[in-house]
């Protein structure tokens, strides 16, 4: 390979192409053309690689686990077959739980309305929920105790999560509830669909489904007599395994379960090196695969924010630029252009940045 | 290929141990010897950017997988583009599936992310690309690796996995259609 002519040249006996003129230039001109390769780019490459190898080393002993838990539950199972017992499917109609609320009542002290219109209210005094985030694309309630009832309005280019210990409920507008328990969390819908997603896992639920999440089986079985705890806790996934799992996500064509798992390392993992890239890569899919041009430009800046000078902030600036322009905001995608011709002035993208934010010709 | 035997005979023998650290230093030799000889490949024989990020991933997801069959620090760049080959080739036949069942497949963005060349130089790649959406995969790939990456017959035959014969027959074929396409008969 790396005599790359060879002693044969370029022609295969066919009519070559190397001398044919015009052909021949155009050829020439063709091997010239290459990929955008930033630093920061190839930081993202290395990050992904890694959370890969790490997610997959990690998932070994959770999967084994996972395979003895199942061979457990299916003997109790076979055995609760020969007399009464609960169901033990994590979605069941599970009658000893209590049903959902048809709807909420403003007036009540424990609701929150907002500005779009959906409503939460707590199930009760012991209910826990914080608001953490609240823009225009994005709102995010941390339940960390009891329960309570969403009525989330229809607004697709906005995602609405709820995180409930180790489970993500991502909604785009229905009703439902979510209530909190030791280490897990049980989810029931009224409307519309949800998508609840945990460590190693995920599932959808529609209207009339419910279920505790994670699912017994990802928690580890009950200990010995005698222990302090009834349970030991399922392990807290780190930003490398939920990015690996986001990745996979991505890669089986489902964005908008990577985008909730990515979500969840910036939310949690604000200071890691794992968090711009997952604003990153959150802005790519909303971009490439959602369309949400609007929502991906917000996501680049995050990440600009998030890298703080990193290399990745140069690509993320860029990204920007090309969210805006596709977004078809020729002014915001010029701001962002003459900020990134400002702070990289001889950045390997600048000639393709002055071009999509519209400042080619007054480049120097 | 200047990566010393022993450095790879090292890291190999690192890589079987669960020692994150040990990971992310041979990962960090091996992306900066060969993920820009990767990536450039994936561009040339996918003909289009958007889609390198996964090739590279995923070929050095692999690479680390199987780092310990490879015995030679030179034999290496020659595994890469093998693989590199292999992933290219299902991406494009999936891509042809999908254009087959009438799925959308975004062209458009590539063409905002290509910033590393002029002008002149992309729309020359994308031309030479459009002449070579009409011939199959297989064909396309050993063009591209023949005319482009400017490999010789021998490689070219190895990498696509065929006999030289193969090889010149695909390369042929696919010349056919570049010429015919870009009005050079």
């Amino acid at each position: 390979m790396t005599d790359r002519s060879g002693s044969d040249g370029l022609d295969d006996g066919e009519g070559g192409l190397e001398d044919a003129g015009a052909l021949g230039r155009t050829l020439e001109a063709a091997r010239r053309a290459a990929p955008a390769l930033t630093p920061g780019r190839g930081q993202q490459w290395r990050w992904a690689v890694l959370s890969h190898v790490d997610g997959r080393r990690r998932s070994r002993r959770p999967a084994l686990a996972i395979a003895c838990a199942a061979a457990v539950l299916l003997a109790i199972v076979g055995w609760r077959q020969l007399g009464p017992g609960t169901p033990h499917d994590p979605i069941a109609a599970s009658a000893a739980m209590p049903q959902p609320r048809p709807a909420s009542d403003p007036g009540d002290p424990g609701t929150q309305v907002l500005a779009d219109g959906s409503r939460i209210t707590s199930d009760g005094p012991t209910t826990v929920i914080e608001k953490a985030v609240e823009t225009a694309d994005d709102v995010l309630y941390e339940l960390r105790a009891g329960g309570a009832h969403f009525e989330v309005a229809r607004r697709p280019s906005r995602t609405f999560r709820v995180h409930a210990g180790p489970v993500t409920v991502q909604v785009i507008g229905t009703r439902f509830l979510v209530e909190r328990s030791d280490d897990r969390s049980r989810v029931a819908v009224t409307q519309g669909r949800v998508l609840v997603s945990w460590w190693g896992g995920s599932r959808e639920l529609g209207p009339g489904e419910e279920g505790a999440f994670p699912p017994e089986q990802v928690v580890a079985p009950a200990p010995a007599a005698g222990s302090p705890s009834a349970r030991r806790h399922a392990p807290e996934p780190g930003p490398d395994v939920l990015f690996a799992h986001a990745d996979s996500a991505r890669k089986a064509g489902k964005p908008e379960l990577a985008i909730a798992q990515l979500r969840t390392v910036i939310d949690r993992f604000p200071g890691d090196p794992h968090a711009q890239a997952a604003a990153f890569t959150i802005g790519r899919l909303l971009l490439e695969s959602l369309h949400q041009p609007r929502q991906a430009a917000a996501s680049f800046e995050q990440a600009r924010v998030l890298a703080k000078g990193a290399p990745l902030a140069e690509d993320a600036l860029a990204r920007e630029v090309d969210a805006w322009a596709a977004a078809g905001e020729p002014t915001l995608a010029r701001r962002r252009a003459e900020l990134y011709r400002k702070q990289y002035p001889n950045g390997s993208r600048l000639a393709a940045v002055l071009r999509v934010g519209g400042l080619e010709k007054s480049a120097p | 290929m200047t990566v010393p035997v022993r450095r790879v005979v090292a890291a190999s023998a690192r890589i079987q141990r669960p020692d994150r650290d040990a990971v992310r230093l041979q990962l960090d030799d091996l992306f900066k010897e060969h993920s820009t000889y990767v990536a450039r490949l994936a561009y040339r024989l996918m003909g289009r950017d958007v889609e390198i990020d996964d090739v590279v991933q995923d070929v050095f997801v692999l690479l680390l997988r199987h780092i310990d069959r490879i015995r030679q620090a030179s034999a290496v760049r020659a595994w890469l583009a093998t693989t590199t080959v292999r992933l290219t080739r299902r991406r494009l036949r999936m891509k042809r599936l999908r254009m087959l069942l009438g799925l959308s497949d975004d062209t458009g963005l590539a063409e905002a992310r290509d910033s590393g060349s002029s002008p002149e130089d992309r729309a020359a790649f994308r031309a030479v690309h459009v002449a070579l959406e009409s011939v199959g995969v297989n064909a396309r790939i050993a063009w591209t690796l023949r005319y482009l990456e400017q490999e010789r017959i021998e490689d070219v035959a190895r990498l696509c996995g065929c006999s030289k014969r193969t090889a010149k027959r695909r390369i042929a074929s696919a010349q056919r259609a570049v010429k015919g396409a870009l009005g050079h008969d």
